[in-house]
């Protein structure tokens, strides 16, 4: 690799003098200089006031001899801000003699080379494909909200190296269009914290590391956490650092193919896998290896395309492949399948383009073909003459051996020059105490016309240069300081905080913020998303704590959730430490809405899934998607999250009139003039419609699919929607003789036919059956909902003398308990009829809607004509981890985060209270009683009913 | 697709396909349905019920009348667990097997839907696996119940139960006595109309072809896997002891002295490849001229096979002859209509069949037309005797160049089936016409016990003129008659 290719480096031409914003609109800028420059490192401040900056921490510098090239920490310490301008590191050096500098750099940066080094000096390689997609995910991803764009967005539509030659065409004097669009009130001008130094500091994999966990080096989070996979990093580094492209000569034929071992079933690319061999191949087919099971190949390289039209690719393989043009997927065959075709369409230019093809083989027969069809070509394999490749790498600034005498001088300057105070080099030690001797930030403020750090004594270096209004700012605000800190109220330091943190580039809160005009064309949504700019641009926060419940705004500021997956822009993750306290701070700020309901919680379940269904209902399902079911349509948000994430009063604004709650949404009115298009339901009332869908979206990825779903689950999904379904089972954790109760109220219960007991009680979906009933099956099942409740092991009843005695161990036929069988017709509940010893037992259990829970009215009948089997039993009906009596014979049980209440009907034929609660069980003595039977005899019989809600 | 009930007036018969003198008539299912027929049987005189392996049991009525494409089906009960057989007490109840239990699903009320389950045995348990399935009920000569339990594959997650891979008899108080051991698959179970019990089995290891044998109380059919519970006290019988792997099936059978040879083997793929379900023929010829004989479905070649057999010295043997193929799906089950039609009830059950379909219930009727085909083979001490359904051309198969006839057997192993070994070709030393010219007498050398002995004549024709249809017939000889 020998040749250095021209690829400019460009950043774009700013939109000078033109008022592109607002500076700050609810941080003030002074605060904000002074809490990036963390300059009460030196100048002590009071808690009140250090509330108010949110210093940023510097960056931790373990690591730090891998990650920077020597050189450029040597030539960044002997002057910062002209290396880097706008850094917020003080020019340390500035307060040694001129002629000292030099050398103390020099000492610093073998001193830092030193720690965790050496830096990588080869070039790391990569492919005009993987530059492809890191320009694509660095443009959509987000990152342009902090750093500014790297090309037009037009620019993005062609391929870098047309980019380029564009580029180079145009002389580059052009005269900067001036901004003509409305650039609303608030709006922040948008910041480019420059990236173009990274080619001289770093090199490809120092940076990609980086990118993948940005606040292990800095932590307080300014540069957040994109979530970034290993492969997409190591693109986005990749992209930017171009500028060390280096490239063999001249392309040659014939394709790179990196060989890959393992199996890869699953994947949708095979990026980020270490080769085991490399080699070249003439064309897409399997002669790059003679490995036939248990391997990928990764092929890159260009196509000559010999005219501008529409090119159609096909692959064809077994097992899966992909081919990706100039960085994007044309072709999507990916699995694990018998020899299939797959094809993908893209306009493209004359010349050359990025081609990539993965593919990989599991086991079995095997097979690889790439086709294409374009202007004046007709379907042919792709030939070998239109592909090439040049070897690519990425060759870093140079390394160096660190001279021991040397950088010994620079651990002593370290420490002199007080770089400790803001830096740690091994993440357990303390930072040194700088304040000593210092004024403290408040004094500061009566030293407005002294000289210092920033404003120096004439012939001194400025360890921060300062624009004039800056300055001005800085001044002001330390004036501010001064003063007794105000209180601020949770609207206004979260409001600050998100200015602070960067959040305001993406978002609009208060006025503030939102992304800028200049770069909304870099926020795209997935395709197919027909969502507008709803599909693609950060939402705004106005209300967010109205709207979002706090568990759901922490999801998204620091647990990584996205509910947008259709949205290219990624929220970043700036660390709980840093971002976490502003759930709370919206939650405080935004009140919650109001939402009179009326119906019985829990009971309106059936109606609601309805009402969400296609099938005579709202048809809320063409919109959104559903536990993962792509929606009919658009793909909205998915339905099973929004109980989870949404504050019931906003839920219920935004269903009675989309527009009153400004979300900026496409959610349509559906109502005309206060009435529904449903009129089967609550006599088309919206009110309790609303209220129903509410009660049904609880139940989150527990509910049913909602009439008229298309998934390729449903043909075996058992939804009781009109009547009890039975299914029998393999019951994972009951007996694989275990028969499933689904009931329309969407409660259900799982009964073991082999020990003759209740052995589940669950809430929502019943549960799918594909494990049941697709294929040669045999699969154990389970609740398909979610709130299940356990029923003890065990008998259900057992002779004690003491009620509390130990309970037997034996179950089943061991323990005396036969099945006898059910009654049951077709489409209504069973009655199960079991025996213990000559014990006759009957049980049955209806729905029943409670104090706002649900469950189950369970109802227990025994008889005997044998006077010794009715003595002293009893009967073991809720276990748990503990259990109370709530008041006479209401019992509450705690089964993990659970409550089952277990109300007994007071017809019920007990022995007095229930015993066992002190062991977290509900015990019931039967009391018996005895009439005459025709023929001679008695039989004794007695009857339980409990109501078991939850 | 519906084919005419009467094709008499159809093209010549030599041109017409083998067995196309029963025409199949596929029956109209319920919207939506997913029949995956897995029991079937005649109830109340012109219903059919029967049961799917989702757990659901329907009755079709009107599958008899002029047009049955206007038969009604209505859902009688679900959440049964995989019912693989079906017998009828009376109109108001039957017995069904599931995977747990043998039960009686009783119409108290007589409207026509079964509205209670009673447990009548449960004595076995279940070990989660999904092959653990159980055949039956049918009523054996002794009045009792008998029932075929499959052995598992793979993972028992509830853990390894007794009895998998046994025939089962379930007495009049519910309980259950094991019978014979060393079952495969056994798909089919039915009692003969002399109350013995036969049942099919499936070709895999130590089952080297598929087969139909006699249920010989305290027999060895050849498979170890449950062998284990022939200690338990409830085996009356002697531990029928370790097969030997990779013996000869002839061989094994004179060293072990319970192990069973089949009454017939089906070669694979010849003779399909998983029978299940069949029925003796006992429609007074309405079903054609094979009355007293066996027809058997195949889960995979979507066929109807047809079994002869004849006892000799003590052991029930015979042939098995090519009858129908072509239904939509792989059966697993048959019964035979009033009218004596054969219903077929049809699954796949996830394994793939032939046929177009996955599911279904079809109908076989007999024409009316005689087909000229083998009508019966039974062996001789120095060859065998075929009849035919019509009277032979003169002179037709009386050359004993006329006959290719060849013999082979199994291996008793673990390998998945076995190859047909130690073949030879039987040399045919003279052949003799029944004096009704209805039958042939082939003499031949080399006749060995414990080979089928596959036989198949050339260039015959019927006096009327037709070819011989389905010209070949596998004779699994275990005894040879002396006299």
């Amino acid at each position: 690799m020998t040749t250095t290719l021209h690829l400019l480096l460009l950043t774009l031409a700013p939109h000078a003098g033109e008022d592109l914003g607002a500076a700050a609109v609810h941080l003030p800028l002074g605060e904000r200089l002074i809490g990036e420059r963390q300059c009460n490192a030196c100048h002590a401040a009071d808690e009140a006031a250090l509330a108010m900056l949110v210093p940023k921490l510097a960056p931790t510098l373990d690591g730090v001899g891998a990650r920077v090239a020597p050189g450029w920490v040597e030539a960044f310490l002997l002057d910062p801000h002209a290396e880097r301008p706008g850094t917020t590191m003080p020019d340390q050096l500035a307060s040694l003699p001129e002629a000292e500098r030099g050398t103390a750099a020099r000492e610093l940066a073998h001193f830092l080379a030193q720690v965790d080094g050496p830096f990588h000096g080869e070039a790391r390689g990569t492919s005009w494909g993987e530059l492809e997609r890191g320009r694509r995910l660095f443009h959509s991803s987000g990152c342009v909200a902090c750093h500014a764009p790297q090309e037009e967005p037009w620019e993005l539509e062609l391929s870098l190296q047309e980019a380029e030659a564009q580029r180079a065409e145009e002389s580059g004097d052009e005269e900067p269009l001036p901004f003509e669009g409305v650039i609303p009130d608030g709006t922040l001008k948008p910041r480019d914290l420059p990236l173009d130094h990274l080619a001289a500091k770093t090199e490809r994999d120092a940076l990609a590391a980086f990118l993948l966990d940005p606040l292990a080096v800095r932590p307080s989070g300014h540069m957040p956490n994109m979530e970034l996979a290993d492969d997409e990093a190591q693109a986005i580094a990749s992209y930017l650092l171009r500028a060390q492209l280096v490239t063999e000569p001249a392309p040659t034929a014939g394709l790179r193919v990196d060989v890959l071992h393992g199996g890869f079933a699953g994947r949708e690319d095979l990026n980020g896998i270490e080769a085991a061999e490399q080699t070249i191949s003439a064309q897409v087919d399997l002669s790059a290896t003679s490995r036939r099971e248990a391997v990928g190949l990764r092929f890159t390289g260009s196509i000559e395309v010999p005219a501008d039209g529409d090119w159609t690719f096909w692959t064809a393989s077994d097992d899966g492949s992909w081919l990706w043009i100039d960085g994007e997927r044309i072709v999507d065959n990916g699995g694990t399948h018998p020899t299939r075709e797959r094809e993908g369409t893209v306009q493209l230019t004359a010349g050359k383009h990025a081609f990539e093809v993965h593919f990989y083989e599991q086991g079995g027969g095997e097979s690889l073909k790439a086709e294409w069809r374009g202007p004046g070509v007709e379907r042919q394999v792709i030939p070998a003459e239109v592909f090439s490749h040049q070897g690519l790498g990425l060759q870093g600034p140079p390394t160096m051996e660190p001279d021991p005498e040397t950088a010994q001088r620079g651990a002593r300057r370290f420490q002199a020059l007080g770089c400790m105070v803001c830096h740690r080099l091994d993440p357990r030690m303390p930072l040194l105490p700088g304040t000593k001797g210092n004024a403290t930030l408040a004094e500061l403020a009566s030293n407005a016309g002294g000289s210092g750090c920033i404003t120096p004594a004439d012939g001194q270096r400025p360890r921060w240069p300062l624009e004039p209004a800056q300055l001005e700012a800085v001044r002001a605000s330390l004036a501010t300081l001064a003063q007794p800190a105000p209180e601020l109220s949770a609207g206004e330091a979260s409001a600050r905080h998100l200015e602070r943190m960067g959040c305001a580039y993406c978002h609009r809160r208060d006025g503030a913020g939102g992304v800028h005009p200049l770069n909304r064309d870099y926020y795209l949504a997935a395709e197919g998303a027909d969502l507008g700019d709803e599909g693609r641009i950060p939402p705004h926060l106005d209300g967010v704590g109205s709207k979002l419940r706090q568990e759901a705004i922490t999801a998204a500021l620091v647990e990584g959730a996205r509910v947008r997956p259709y949205m290219t822009a990624r929220m970043p993750q700036f660390g709980d430490e840093n971002v976490g306290w502003m759930a709370g701070a919206f939650h405080e700020a935004d009140p919650e809405l109001t939402w009179e309901r009326t119906l019985a919680d829990g009971a309106h379940l059936m109606q609601g899934l309805r009402l969400i269904g296609t099938e005579g209902g709202l048809g809320c399902i063409q919109c959104h998607d559903f536990a993962g079911t792509p929606s009919l349509g658009i793909r909205a948000v998915d339905l099973s999250t929004v109980a989870r994430r949404i504050r019931p009063g906003w839920f219920h604004q935004l269903l009675k009139s989309p527009g009153s709650v400004n979300m900026n949404t496409r959610m349509a009115e559906l109502w005309t003039d206060g009435r529904s298009p449903v009129t089967a339901l609550y006599e088309g009332d919206p009110e309790p419609q609303i209220e129903a869908i509410w009660q049904v979206l609880q139940l989150g990825e527990g509910m049913p699919p909602p009439p008229g779903l298309n998934s390729p689950e449903a043909a075996f999904e058992l939804s009781p929607i009109n009547e009890v379904i039975t299914c029998g089972v393999f019951w994972g954790g009951l007996s694989p003789r275990t028969l499933a109760v689904g009931f329309p109220e969407l409660v259900h219960y799982a009964y073991d036919m082999q020990e003759s007991r209740l052995g589940a009680l669950w809430k929502g979906r019943f549960f799918n059956a594909r494990g049941t009933w697709q294929g040669r099956a045999g699969s154990l099942e389970g609740p398909a909902g979610s709130q299940v409740v356990s029923l003890p092991e065990g008998m259900l009843l057992a002779r004690l003398p003491d009620a509390s005695a130990a309970w037997p161990a034996a179950t089943g036929r061991e323990a005396g308990v036969r099945a006898r069988g059910r009654r049951q017709a077709l489409g209504e509940a069973p009655e199960f009829h079991s025996s213990l010893g000559e014990l006759d037992i009957h049980e049955t259990l209806t729905p029943i809607a409670r104090d706002g829970r649900t469950g189950f009215l369970r109802e227990i009948a025994l008889s005997s004509k044998d006077a010794t089997a009715v003595e002293d039993v009893v009967a073991r009906l809720l276990t748990g981890e503990q259990a109370v009596q709530v008041a006479e014979g209401h019992y509450r049980v705690q089964q993990g985060e659970r409550e089952v209440h277990l109300v007994l009907v007071p017809t019920s034929d007990a022995r007095g209270p229930a015993v066992g609660l002190e062991q977290g069980e509900v015990r019931l003595p039967v009391q018996f009683s005895s009439e005459p039977v025709f023929g001679g005899g008695e039989v004794h019989f007695a009857t339980l009913a409990v109501e078991v809600t939850w | 697709m519906l084919l005419p009930l009467l094709l008499a007036a159809a093209a010549p018969l030599a041109q017409s396909p083998d067995g196309a003198e029963w025409a199949l008539q596929t029956l109209p299912l319920p919207e939506g349905g997913v029949i995956e027929v897995s029991a079937l049987t005649m109830w109340r005189e012109d219903v059919v019920l029967l049961a799917t392996r989702r757990g659901e049991v329907w009755s079709v009525s009107g599958v008899f009348d002029e047009d049955p494409m206007d038969c009604t089906w209505r859902k009688l009960m679900e959440g049964l667990q995989e019912p693989l057989g079906v017998l009828v007490e009376d109109d108001r109840s039957v017995l069904m097997v599931q995977r747990g239990e043998l039960s009686r699903l009783i119409d108290e009320d007589g409207d026509g839907a079964f509205d209670l389950v009673e447990t009548v045995c449960d004595d076995w348990y279940v070990g989660g696996n999904y092959h653990e399935y159980n055949f039956g009920p049918v009523r054996g000569g002794d009045g009792d119940l008998w029932l075929t339990t499959n052995r598992a594959f793979g993972g028992q997650p509830f853990g390894a139960p007794k009895w998998r891979g046994f025939a089962l008899r379930i007495d009049a108080e519910g309980n259950m006595h094991p019978e014979c051991s060393g079952l495969r698959s056994p798909a089919g179970v039915n009692a003969a109309p002399w109350g013995d019990l036969f049942y099919t089995d499936n070709q895999g290891e130590w089952c080297g072809a598929s087969k139909l044998s006699h249920l010989v109380p305290g027999s060895f059919h050849g498979h170890p896997f449950g062998i284990e519970s022939c200690n338990d006290e409830l085996w009356p019988y002697p531990h029928p002891g370790q097969p030997p792997n990779r013996v000869l099936m002839p061989k094994v059978a004179e060293d072990l002295p319970h192990f069973q040879l089949p009454a017939v083997w089906f070669p694979y793929d010849e003779m399909g490849r998983s029978p299940a379900g069949f029925v003796w023929d006992q429609t007074g010829g309405r079903f054609g001229p094979y009355e007293g004989q066996v027809f058997v479905v195949d889960q995979f070649a979507a066929e109807v096979l047809r079994v002869c057999l004849e006892e000799v010295d003590g052991h029930w043997q015979g042939a098995c002859i090519p009858f129908r193929k072509g239904l939509s799906c792989g059966a697993i089950r048959c019964c035979w209509g009033p009218d004596g039609s054969l219903l077929i009830g049809e699954t796949d059950r996830g394994w793939a069949s032939k046929g177009s379909e996955t599911f279904g219930l079809e109908r076989l009727s007999w024409t009316g037309e005689n087909p000229f085909e083998i009508h019966t083979v039974s062996a001789r001490p120095d060859g065998f005797h075929l009849s035919f359904t019509q009277e032979l051309a003169p002179g037709a198969g009386e050359d004993p160049a006329a006959w290719s006839v060849e013999s082979y057997t199994y291996m008793l192993h673990s390998d998945y089936g076995s190859p047909e070994v130690d073949r030879a070709t039987l040399a045919v030393t003279g052949v003799e016409r029944d004096a009704d010219g209805k039958g042939l007498t082939v003499h031949m050398d080399g006749l060995r016990s414990g080979y089928v002995h596959e036989l198949r004549p050339s260039g015959i024709q019927s006096a009327s003129g037709t070819d011989l249809a389905n010209a070949r017939a596998y004779y699994t000889l275990v005894r040879i008659p002396k006299d």
